[in-house]
């Protein structure tokens, strides 16, 4: 799978949405997954070729279809139904949740 | 001790005359509008004319309609976007959901990348301008009202400290009630601007309302507006219009050489006459030489005419020895004949607004006002002479408005009583009850700047239409209807 992140610069969002990315990224089965993180302080151009407004965004690129996820990721639930990834017992076994 | 705000013109037309100078500069306004209320058109138009008229760059965040969609459809009001953005005077920051599913919510979010990507325009063209089209869109996407305010003032605070001058419009559901769909826009900006398009009388009226200007003056109420194909946006100041035109010292003919000679010379060319009498006096007739004095001399002349069709005015007209016809052929004159009950009287004035325009006269007549009068409110109508009246001032025509008093004799008309003072010039038509006999007697009652002949003389209609004669002596109390003849003075001649 293949994720694009945009955040804003070292806010409070901003941070617990990449540390509840990675957390993802690490409960996804196989090895072929890529998370970019993209600072929309340092690279405006990007957040307008995706023509996004609110940060931190995930965007969910491959496989298709394209999903976008606006938030800090903390409201787990909904990001595995968005993302349709295994249920929440599943990953708990695995890594102990995206949520502390 | 308070500091006047420093204004930005926005340089749509009648908009910084409703708002006393312009928007407050570095400041947000919301524009609120029912769908179909030309909220993008004045968005688009606002950083058009920022561009045309005072080179000022402009950044346009859209958040409904793709660019490509505004690229085209405001080229049909004469706007190319992509020369400007070619030019680097105009940037998007194109936030339009086409195509894609909104975004679900999971957590705390906030605008950074939509401040981060207005901040990086902005800086690409140094803007001065932007407009954001539409809020609703952002309220649609992110329901937490709460977040979206709290980041919409932290945008408009960003735009404040890159010194630009903003509008941001909103939807309205209804057009009259809650400014705003969501109910908490008007509360993001400094400024509301209202536009409304209701249904009245079965027409569509348009209006523009400042509904609030923080720490400035603003001229209240709605006020009407057009929107035209080529222009844009033109709203209509009526009464906030100052009348402080120039006027010129260059004289014209009003139609009538002893007319003329009662007025030192004839009649300034950026001047209001008004002729006021009793029906037959010789009103028209008046009305017909000065547009056919005009045209001999090579003026463009443009008959707005209430009262009477064409077919009765030519064949007065041809009966005073004056050929309408012949003269709307050689494409000096064009009258134009409206029933004055069809429209309410911001139409007639729009309407009339773009006769002149399109015609570009060098006079015009309207017979009568007085007719006019009967389709609106004294307000209205008072309101429709100044906006007429300023409107030809500042395009240097010369106007002649007829006025119908209610009395045969003497009198006054409302229409004179409403407008006199708007008027540089008034001459008086009157019957005159002489030995036994009606006769009609003209004289100029007033002249700004210039000298005039102060007697009553003696007026003659027939075939070669007016002869002025010679002043009626002896006579007194003509203008009050009790016209008395001095008879002792005729006896010791």
């Amino acid at each position: 799978m293949k994720f694009k992140l945009f955040i804003c610069g070292d806010n409070a969002s901003s941070n617990l949405a990449v540390l509840n990315a990675r957390r993802l990224m690490n409960g996804l089965s196989g090895n072929h997954h890529e998370l970019e993180i993209i600072d929309v302080l340092e690279s405006p151009e990007r957040a307008d070729e995706a023509r996004i407004l609110a940060t931190p965004t995930l965007i969910k690129e491959e496989p298709a279809p394209l999903r976008m996820l606006v938030g800090d990721l903390s409201d787990l639930q909904r990001v595995r139904a968005v993302l349709q990834l295994p249920s929440a017992k599943r990953l708990a076994e695995n890594d102990g949740g995206l949520n502390d | 001790m308070t500091r006047k705000l420093e204004r930005l013109i926005t340089g749509i037309e009648g908009l910084d005359a409703i708002l006393e100078g312009g928007l407050t500069r570095n400041r947000s306004t919301l524009v609120a509008g029912t769908s179909g209320s030309a909220k993008t058109v004045l968005a688009v138009q606002f950083l058009a004319e920022g561009i045309k008229q005072f080179g000022e760059p402009g950044i346009f965040v859209t958040l409904e309609e793709s660019p490509d969609d505004l690229r085209k459809n405001m080229l049909g009001f004469g706007w190319d976007i992509e020369k400007w953005e070619r030019e680097k005077k105009w940037a998007f920051v194109d936030a339009s959901p086409r195509g894609r599913e909104q975004p679900v919510i999971a957590g705390e979010f906030d605008f950074g990348a939509l401040i981060a990507r207005v901040k990086n325009a902005a800086a690409s063209v140094n803007a001065r301008r932007a407009s954001i089209d539409t809020l609703a869109a952002i309220f649609l996407q992110f329901k937490d009202l709460d977040i979206v305010r709290r980041e919409l003032l932290l945008l408009a605070e960003s735009l404040k400290e890159l010194q630009i001058t903003s509008l941001i419009t909103v939807e309205r559901l209804q057009e009259y009630g809650d400014i705003s769909r969501f109910g908490v826009e008007e509360f993001v900006t400094d400024n509301v601007i209202v536009l409304r398009n209701p249904l009245e009388h079965e027409r569509r009226r348009r209006t523009i309302e400042v509904l609030k200007l923080r720490g400035a003056n603003h001229n209240k109420g709605e006020f009407p507006f057009c929107v035209s194909s080529g222009r844009g946006i033109a709203a209509i100041p009526l009464s906030a219009i100052e009348l402080k035109q120039h006027s010129s010292d260059l004289r014209v003919t009003s139609g009538n050489d002893a007319l003329d000679k009662m007025c030192n010379g004839g009649v300034f060319r950026d001047s209001v006459i008004l002729v006021s009498g009793a029906t037959g006096t010789g009103k028209t007739l008046l009305s017909t030489q000065f547009l056919s004095g005009g045209a001999k001399r090579k003026e463009r002349c443009l008959l707005f005419a209430f009262e009477e069709s064409r077919e009765q005015l030519f064949r007065n007209s041809s009966g005073w020895g004056i050929d309408f016809e012949e003269l709307e052929k050689s494409g000096l004159l064009k009258v134009l004949c409206m029933y004055p009950e069809v429209r309410g009287l911001e139409d007639h004035l729009l309407a009339m607004r773009v006769a002149i325009e399109d015609f570009k006269p060098n006079r015009i007549a309207v017979d009568s006002l007085s007719a006019l009068e009967r389709a609106g409110h004294p307000r209205g109508f008072r309101e429709l002479i100044i906006g007429l009246t300023s409107y030809i001032k500042t395009k240097e025509i010369t106007g002649l408005f007829t006025a119908t008093t209610s009395t045969l004799v003497g009198g006054t008309s409302i229409t004179e009583s409403h407008i006199s003072t708007i008027t540089d010039t008034i001459i008086l038509l009157r019957y005159i009850e002489f030995f036994s006999e009606i006769k009609r007697g003209i004289t100029v009652l007033k002249m700004r700047g210039s000298k005039h002949e102060k007697e009553i003389r003696e007026l003659l209609i027939d075939q070669h239409g007016m002869q002025i004669k010679a002043p009626f002596k002896r006579l007194v109390g003509v203008l009050s209807g009790n016209p008395q003849v001095l008879t002792e003075a005729l006896d010791g001649d």
